[in-house]
């Protein structure tokens, strides 16, 4: 592949909302300040394209354009809402919860809501109320599908594939994964990387990938956390710890079988997320492997989450709540 | 009455030596199970050892401060039960749940419940699927796992050995599956092959006198690349830690099959040596290595490794390097081949040796010279 398709997780997202909205005119975006390209430079130059009919700059008011576009995706239409912290979308959680997840179950499949929520995601240095793992919060929500890209391919894979879904798709990227200009962007040397051109281009939801192979202990990570393991995986590989790294990409639906085959491999088990203890798709996963997959297991499996609390604004606190790598290794050494 | 044996228990993960720290009974004392015979220390912990039944110590036979080993009887314990001598003659067990245990103490299960009274034996789902498919008893391993817990590995040792050398062999199969898996997966290896005359070698070696054992081919080969990484010190470096290191002394080593695995065993310290000196180091520690009774220099970092399968009918192989060596050669069968010598085919005693070499210490053209060096002198076109 051409090497300048090397992108950032930001740049593969836009190519694919471009792309969508090219291929289908149904699909419009709409959020606060997109005009100017939003909080993370999602819909940068895409008012100028597009226009203003297409990119909808809205008030501060989530309740009221969450609203808005379930009626639309209800009437037809295919809007993706862009949220300058998925923070923000828990003011909306009714419109989320009791209308978008539940009406095409309650009105017997005669009305749809393809809509997709683009959410930034996790822990960044901005305090309790901006740090909130959306996709933990939202986990157990039935009606809803939620996608956690880790790699610029990834994201413009899963992102097509969400536009074209019909139902409400929650679309995380944590905050340090983006890669926007202006943002810290962690892990740059496995959080950017070469994606395909063409508007053919999708991933399907609930295909896990193993972004490592290895032999001695599955790892099962995304977001940021997925960096942060393959991080310890390239350090324990010189000690001879082989560590397979599985990224689910998308968590509803979740890939069991693929996890579950790599236990019956290694024998051992470390999910890691950066959702707080309780809850979540890695306590979900742990229950699911511990009663399907429990005689491949030659270990505990271990839980790797931040701490049961809100996340601290001090920036060593926060730090010493979100799993570290040095977390991330220890569980596997206790097991190993 | 029975005089039974006081045996030292599976401790931990302890395989090797423990210390028998001190007695707190002394000879003639009355015992009740579960009294504190004596302690050990396993080098992580110390640990009491309880009397696993009723009666009176009758013997130590090793004392306080005493080196020993897993199931070593350490001393005698006269108890109520049954002597498994007796067991025929009509003495009515004084209990009969003490009369279900097993009579020999040295039993390891018994030894180990001693240890757990509780009875519960941690282990993994794994390991119990593994233990019972296997008809292995689980009770009867020592854990490994997180928390002591028994694991895969733990029963497929156990399984695959029952005896004492079952642990080392165990031990020795993970280091060479470790190491080979470093090796092949983190250094560039890249090969170097020839051909070499063993004419010189086998005239040699008919020419020794009578009484006196002629050198192995190993020991020729060892001998000759000895002198070649004197003559080529480029060669005899290693890459360690992002750095390229020389070497001031000549050590090679040697592949041997031990009973319990292979070993990679040193011979340091070779500048100066003759082939005599060579030939007696050799079987020395080939010994050892067999024995399983290595000295630390045995294990000492080398220039190479000669591994030779010609024995087995071998003609030619590749080797993986021992880390952190730099090379690793892999010998071939003497064989009588059709060679071009003077422009007329003639038959000669020939081996192909194939030079496995860490690219990031060492480059194609210092290989070449070295494998030359060695194959010339083999031949007998470098008297040194």
């Amino acid at each position: 592949m051409d090497e300048s398709r090397n992108l950032t997780i930001v740049q593969g997202l836009r190519e694919a909302l471009r792309e969508e909205m090219l291929r289908d005119e149904s699909v419009f975006v709409m959020g606060e300040d997109i005009g100017i390209g939003g909080s993370f430079l999602f819909t940068l130059g895409f008012l100028d394209e597009f226009g203003p009919e297409r990119v909808m700059n809205t008030p501060i008011s989530e309740v009221g354009f969450v609203g808005m576009g379930v009626g639309a995706a209800i009437e037809g239409m295919r809007p993706v809402i862009d949220f300058q912290y998925g923070d923000f979308l828990i003011t909306a959680a009714d419109q989320v919860i009791q209308q978008a997840a539940k009406l095409r179950y309650m009105s017997g499949g005669q009305v749809e809501v393809p809509l997709v929520f683009q959410l930034p995601t996790g822990a960044s240095g901005r305090g309790a109320q901006h740090s909130n793992s959306l996709e933990t919060v939202f986990f157990g929500v039935p009606g809803l599908e939620i996608v956690t890209p880790s790699s610029p391919y990834d994201a413009k894979g899963l992102f097509k594939s969400a536009v074209r879904s019909q139902n409400p798709v929650l679309f995380c990227v944590h905050k340090h994964l983006y890669g926007s200009r202006g943002r810290n962007l962690a892990h740059r040397d496995t959080s950017t990387g070469l994606v395909p051109d063409g508007e053919d281009y999708t991933i399907p939801f609930g295909v896990a990938d193993i972004k490592r192979a290895g032999t001695d202990v599955t790892v099962v990570a995304n977001l940021l956390m997925l960096h942060r393991s393959l991080k310890v995986a390239s350090g324990l590989a010189d000690e001879g710890i082989s560590v397979e790294v599985i990224d689910p990409r998308t968590l509803v639906p979740f890939d069991l079988d693929s996890v579950i085959a790599s236990v019956e491999k290694t024998g051992r088990l470390v999910l890691v997320d950066e959702g707080p203890r309780k809850g979540g798709w890695s306590a979900h996963v742990a229950a699911e492997v511990a009663e399907k997959g429990l005689m491949y297991l030659d270990a505990p499996i271990e839980r790797v989450t931040s701490l049961d609390t809100p996340m601290p604004y001090a920036p060593g606190l926060e730090e010493a709540v979100v799993p570290s790598t040095d977390d991330i290794e220890a569980a596997i050494r206790r097991i190993i | 009455m029975a005089l039974e044996d006081i045996v030292i228990p599976q401790v931990g993960e302890a395989v090797d030596e423990v210390t028998l720290i001190e007695w707190l009974k002394t000879v003639g004392d009355s015992i009740s199970e579960g009294d504190v015979l004596f302690e050990v220390d396993t080098e992580k912990a110390i640990v009491e050892i309880p009397a696993f039944a009723d009666g009176t110590l009758a013997e130590i036979i090793c004392g306080d401060n005493s080196l020993v080993m897993p199931l070593q009887v350490v001393g005698k314990l006269e108890t109520a039960r049954a002597s498994s001598d007796s067991a025929g003659q009509d003495n009515p067990p004084a209990d009969p749940v003490l009369d279900q245990r097993p009579s020999h103490p040295e039993d390891l299960a018994t030894a180990r419940s001693s240890l757990a009274p509780s009875g519960k034996t941690a282990a993994s789902p794994r390991a119990r699927q593994l233990a019972r498919s296997m008809s292995v008893d689980i009770t009867t391993i020592t854990g490994s796992g997180r928390d002591g817990m028994i694991t895969e590995s733990d029963v497929q040792g156990v399984a695959s050995s029952g005896t004492d050398g079952g642990e080392a062999s165990r031990e020795i199969r993970a280091a060479v599956a470790r190491r080979t898996a470093i090796s092949k997966s983190t250094v560039p290896h890249f090969y170097v092959e020839m051909d070499v005359d063993f004419s010189t070698v086998e005239e040699r070696r008919k020419a020794m006198p009578p009484g006196n054992r002629a050198p192995t081919i190993t020991a020729v080969i060892i001998d000759a690349c000895a002198q070649a990484l004197s003559l080529v010190p480029d060669v005899n470096v290693s890459f360690h830690d992002g750095e390229l290191e020389r070497r001031s002394t000549v050590a090679v080593g040697v592949s041997v099959a031990s009973e319990r695995g292979l070993i990679n065993v040193t011979l340091p310290n070779l500048s100066g040596a003759d082939i005599s000196e060579i030939s007696a180091r050799l079987a020395e520690a080939t010994a050892r290595a067999r024995a399983f009774q290595l000295r630390p220099d045995d294990l000492e970092p080398k220039s190479l490794v000669v591994s030779n399968l010609g024995m087995y009918g071998v003609d030619a192989f590749t080797a993986i390097i021992d880390v952190p060596d730099p090379m690793i050669l892999a010998v071939g069968r003497v064989v009588p081949r059709p060679v071009v010598s003077d422009d007329v085919v003639v038959i000669r005693p020939m081996a192909r040796l194939t030079l496995s070499v860490d690219h990031r210490a060492i480059d194609g053209e210092g290989a070449a010279i070295f494998l030359g060096h060695v194959r010339r002198i083999l031949e007998g076109g470098i008297d040194v």
